[in-house]
């Protein structure tokens, strides 16, 4: 067993050198140039089979720590990157990889519709809502609530209602064994009715109401009151709008 | 006479790494890493030579770290728990000799270490940026040996050595990085526990050398601006591995054996 020495035993000349080594380290490190930022362009992810190999096949895991990574991504040491001046393309592109890695992950759908799909770029936006549109086809159950979010998002923040419409329609349409609830599918109804598109909101909202879908006796009486409000305006002449298209 | 007596355990040093398989480990890292630069470029689409590159570069930098450390904390740990080290400083050999000839003789390994690595590089890459990868390298290795004899020594474990060792390469390659975030745009300096953090990580980045600047990737683009930072680099290593000796050889002396 070894004991240690009282540090007054030491040799002056060691103390001496570790003073002075430590006070030039200190001088050169003052000395040395301010650490520059640099920015990093986002690169493709890699390979689904990859990803495998370097997660020991556990493809979940890794698309969960991908996530969190490309989450994490816009701020760089020394930078906060802007969403706008993200390659949307890639960003895209990581998004595909991890629900392709984990099929039931519900985070990169709720990252392009409420991270990257909330920013100011009408081009980028769509790029979001294009892809919710095209995962959403492959797991309807699952991944409505982010279609019906972009709904929304086309409506009321693109102002670009036939998107809307298309995505709606897409969730109206959906071979969901009636996982996606009334007041999702009636979307496409209400854009419709936006649109000016009268006749055809008319003729969903009687055959939904006709079908007996709807069992919630509000819920009746709430889209009831809507399509006869529908039908007071279809019979009114054609206002002359110049092919305006009501927005509220 | 302390010079001849600080070769012969420099020598004594080199006899061990010899004894212990170190050229056979050596020549097994570059072996594993030229094969995983092989693989990058056969799976790379385009660019595949600078994949190729750089995967060696990196793999083999990082296992000859890891190689070095491993080598110097058991070598220490086991001279120290064997009583070799009695036996030594019995002679008229001081402990601060015996730890510069230690520190010598691990200087020469981890440039037969560098020289083993870089040497593939002088046929991918071009020869200047081989040389100076590989002086680069060198130094970095003399730094990791110089930490991880200061913690042997220190610390008389071959697990802990390494980890603190681990931490210290880790916190060395990161403080840039560190520093950047510590100042970030998102960052309000005018907050007294952000401007604490601030000084904190400055002051550590003063104290710990900045690793991220040694054997870089980039060179093999650009050998010139590698030939242009190895005299700071240098500079760098010299201070850094005399202080780290003074560290062990200040614990080293307390120490009644």
């Amino acid at each position: 067993m070894t004991t240690s020495a009282p540090s007054a035993a030491l040799p002056w000349r060691v103390v001496a050198v570790l003073v002075l080594a430590v006070c030039t380290q200190v001088l050169w490190g003052s000395l040395r140039a301010t650490p520059t930022v640099t920015i990093t362009p986002l690169a493709a992810p890699p390979s689904a089979a990859m990803v495998r190999v370097l997660s020991l096949d556990q493809p979940a895991l890794a698309a969960r720590l991908m996530m969190l990574w490309l989450q994490a991504y816009d701020y760089q040491p020394g930078v906060s990157l802007p969403f706008r001046s993200l390659d949307y393309a890639a960003v895209e592109t990581w998004l595909a990889r991890m629900l392709e890695l984990d099929p039931h992950f519900q985070y990169p759908l709720l990252a392009a519709a409420r991270l990257y799909g909330e920013v100011d770029e009408p081009t980028r936006q769509r790029r979001m809502l294009r892809f919710i549109a095209r995962s959403f086809r492959d797991d309807p159950v699952r991944r409505w609530p982010w279609m019906a979010h972009g709904v929304v998002i086309a409506k009321h923040r693109l102002h670009d209602l036939p998107l809307a419409l298309e995505l709606a329609s897409a969730l109206a349409q959906a071979d969901d064994h009636g996982a996606i609830p009334h007041w999702a599918k009636q979307m496409r109804i209400f854009v419709l009715e936006d649109m000016g598109e009268l006749q055809s909101a008319k003729i969903l909202l009687g055959g939904l109401l006709a079908s007996g879908e709807i069992q919630d006796n509000h819920e009746r009486a709430f889209l009831s009151e809507r399509l006869a409000d529908i039908e007071q305006r279809a019979a009114q002449p054609e206002p002359h709008t110049n092919g305006e298209i009501r927005r509220d | 006479m302390m010079l001849k007596q600080v070769a012969v355990i420099a020598q004594l040093t080199l006899l061990e790494a010899r004894r212990t398989h170190l050229p056979w480990t050596t020549a097994g890292i570059v072996a594993v890493g030229l094969l995983l630069g092989e693989c990058a470029a056969g799976l790379a689409l385009t660019d595949s030579h600078a994949y190729r590159l750089e995967i060696y570069a990196a793999t083999t930098r990082l296992l000859m770290v890891a190689c070095t450390a491993l080598f110097v904390a058991t070598s220490v740990v086991r001279e120290l728990a064997d009583r070799v080290i009695d036996l030594t400083l019995s002679r008229p050999l001081s402990r601060g000799t015996w730890l510069v000839g230690r520190l010598s003789g691990y200087g020469g390994m981890v440039c037969m270490l560098a020289v083993a690595a870089a040497l593939p590089l002088a046929f991918t890459a071009t020869p200047l940026a081989a040389l100076v990868w590989g002086v680069s390298l060198a130094a970095e290795l003399l730094l990791v040996a110089a930490a991880t004899l200061s913690c042997a020594v220190a610390l008389t474990q071959v697990v802990a050595s390494v980890l603190a060792v681990a931490a210290f390469y880790v916190l060395s390659r990161s403080i840039d990085a560190m520093v950047l975030m510590s100042r970030g745009p998102t960052v309000e300096l005018g907050t007294g526990s952000n401007a604490f953090i601030e000084h904190a990580v400055s002051g550590l980045a003063m104290l710990l050398p900045a690793l991220s600047d040694y054997t870089r990737s980039a060179w093999f683009n650009d050998a010139t601006t590698g030939l242009v930072a190895l005299p700071a680099l240098t500079m760098q290593t010299v201070i850094y591995s005399v202080l780290l000796a003074t560290v062990g050889l200040f614990d080293f002396t307390r120490r009644e054996i």
